[in-house]
């Protein structure tokens, strides 16, 4: 398959991520910079970061597998990516920055400090980041060595060596920056890259209509919303991959980390119209790939995972071949370089930092942040070299343990201001057990699969442990209204759990009349 | 029936209008959240 047409095109798409690693650094003035762009990233570049973080190898690889076999009915699972991801942005995006800044927190464990006043919560929280984003890093840099592997013929070791020393040079020059705005460009090939190739794919076997013709010759079942065998008749079948993906884009740390450093409150909206412009255009796309390549193809592929990249060969020229793979390498990567960033914050600012080093000066910090940036990527790409079972058993609980564990959470915290500490703590730890306990007995309760049950599982968990417990403070109840009310922060509030007399003065600048003993509960330790 | 008739009579082509519905939904949201944040400014006195 490789020849220099195709290779040529991934070759400067390489350059070009390496360039804006390179370009990124000079940006780099502090801490917060390297660790969350300095909260100025603006609508575009929020948006396809979040877009690409989300879609991983999955979307050239599995996802054409789904419909490859199941037809029209693959779209249960692409219907939930658009209003996911977007409304990620709409519900939670605007809240959460707000939040965040307000409480001076720049990673999601401290987030959750800093809301809950819980250290608790933070090292819980850290924890489950530590061991699920890992593993799913582990994942990552073995698609790169298989999809090379397929596309170039290279060694499977060679494949992911190229994946992951990218991504960890380009991440270690720039940080949270260069990740971003990688994103953004690694977001815009994928995009553009697949919808030529599924539209040309689309001519090539004679428009839409004899699409859906050839399809139901081979199967009608592959036109119907149900799918071979009916698979998906039924409410709760079809409804649970969508309230699955949904939850995901609400829960999956890597993703909802872009709301913290939008550029302000207000930006969210902005990227929540972008992303549901492109990713409700962009699913259908990437998941039916597999279905017309059935089409053109025929049946009886035995690895469906590769349905999609051979029709890259099939109907493209060697040169935007190339760049097919350069868009697959791009979802890989722009995957792998946020869990690598989440990592990086989570060791070094959540546990090192917290708990370990509080008095690191900033420098010092940074250049921790990118020693661990560096034997995070190392580590992992060790243990992907020849990868334990256990690692495929954490990666299959890892969406959704993930989406679980913090979409129920985030989403209270943010809409609810009787949350508290116990609530949370009871809905991470109560639905994730439920969640990994069923799928392993493989039992479902009252017809609802795993995911569901533990859905509601945390839900309630959520709602009764904020009940049972104690009050939030007045203190605490004040900064909910003003992080979740609209319009900018109050000037000068930025970080207003962290001053404390910065506090006293806006409440009364802004004529609370009832004074409120300001704070020092909510100071944090570091 | 040919595979063209059976993806509309089956009611297949709601995924496209669900996608496009989440489009409608996304600017319906953008306009309204504008509103909210312009009216907020407006009464801090921005």
């Amino acid at each position: 398959m490789m020849s220099f047409g195709v290779l040529f095109p991934f070759i400067l798409y390489l350059l070009l991520v390496l360039g804006i690693g390179l370009y990124m650094a000079r940006r780099i003035k502090n801490y917060n910079d390297f660790m969350i762009g300095g909260r100025k990233i603006g609508p575009w570049v929020s948006s396809f970061a979040l877009i690409t973080s989300y879609m991983s190898g999955y979307t050239y690889t599995a996802a054409p597998g789904v419909s490859y076999t199941g037809g029209w009915s693959a779209m249960w699972w692409g219907t939930g990516d658009a209003p996911g991801n977007a409304l990620s942005f709409g519900i939670l995006g605007r809240r959460l920055r707000k939040l965040s800044e307000l409480l001076g927190a720049i990673t999601l464990p401290e987030y959750y400090e800093k809301r809950f006043k819980s250290p608790t919560l933070r090292l819980l929280v850290s924890i489950i980041i530590f061991v699920f984003v890992a593993m799913y890093l582990v994942a990552q840099w073995q698609a790169s060595g298989k999809l090379l592997g397929i596309t170039f013929g290279t060694s499977y070791v060679v494949g992911a060596v190229i994946g992951a020393s990218v991504v960890l040079l380009y991440t270690l020059l720039g940080g949270y920056l260069a990740v971003v705005y990688t994103d953004f460009v690694q977001g815009l090939i994928m995009y553009f890259a697949t919808q030529l190739l599924f539209f040309t794919a689309l001519a090539k076997v004679g428009g839409f209509a004899a699409f859906n013709d050839k399809l139901g010759a081979i199967s009608p079942d592959l036109v119907t919303p149900f799918g071979p065998g009916g698979g998906y008749a039924g409410l709760l079948l079809a409804a649970g991959p969508i309230i699955l993906i949904i939850l995901g884009s609400f829960g999956l740390p890597h993703v909802t980390v872009r709301h913290l450093s939008l550029k302000n409150p207000d930006t969210a909206r902005k990227s929540m119209l972008i992303t549901a412009l492109f990713v409700a255009t962009f699913s259908i796309s990437y998941y039916m790939i597999g279905a017309v390549s059935l089409v053109l193809l025929g049946p009886g592929i035995a690895d469906i995972e590769t349905t999609g990249v051979r029709l890259w060969f099939e109907v493209l020229s060697p040169t935007m071949a190339g760049v097919m793979v350069s868009a697959a390498v791009a979802s890989i990567m722009s995957t792998a370089d946020g869990f690598l960033m989440l990592l990086v914050s989570t060791i070094a600012h959540d546990i090192l930092y917290r708990f370990l080093m509080p008095k690191a000066p900033e420098k010092k910090r940074i250049m921790i942040a990118r020693l661990t940036a560096a034997a995070v990527a190392i580590l992992t790409f060790v243990i992907a070299l020849n990868p334990p079972a256990l690692v495929f058993t954490i990666v299959i609980f890892a969406f959704g343990g993930m989406a679980l564990a913090f979409g129920v959470p985030n989403l209270f915290s943010v809409f609810w201001k009787r949350s508290t500490e116990m609530g949370a703590l009871a809905s991470i730890v109560l639905s994730m057990v439920t969640y990994v306990g069923m799928t392993v007995a493989k039992v479902s309760f009252l017809g609802l699969n795993a995911f569901l049950t533990s859905l509601v599982v945390g839900i309630l968990a959520f709602v009764l442990g904020s009940l049972a417990s104690k009050k939030p403070t007045p203190q605490q109840e004040k900064l909910f209204e003003i992080g979740t009310a609209y319009g900018p922060l109050p000037a000068g509030s930025a970080n207003l759990a962290v001053e404390v007399e910065v506090v006293e003065e806006i409440l009364s600048r802004q004529g609370t009349t009832k004074r409120i003993a300001v704070l020092p509960e909510l100071s944090p330790a570091d | 029936m040919s595979g063209s008739e059976l993806f509309w009579s089956s009611g297949t082509w709601l995924f496209l209008l669900g996608q496009a519905s989440v489009i409608v939904l996304a600017v319906g949201l953008y306009f309204y959240l504008g509103k909210r944040e312009a009216d907020a400014v407006r009464k801090a006195g921005g």
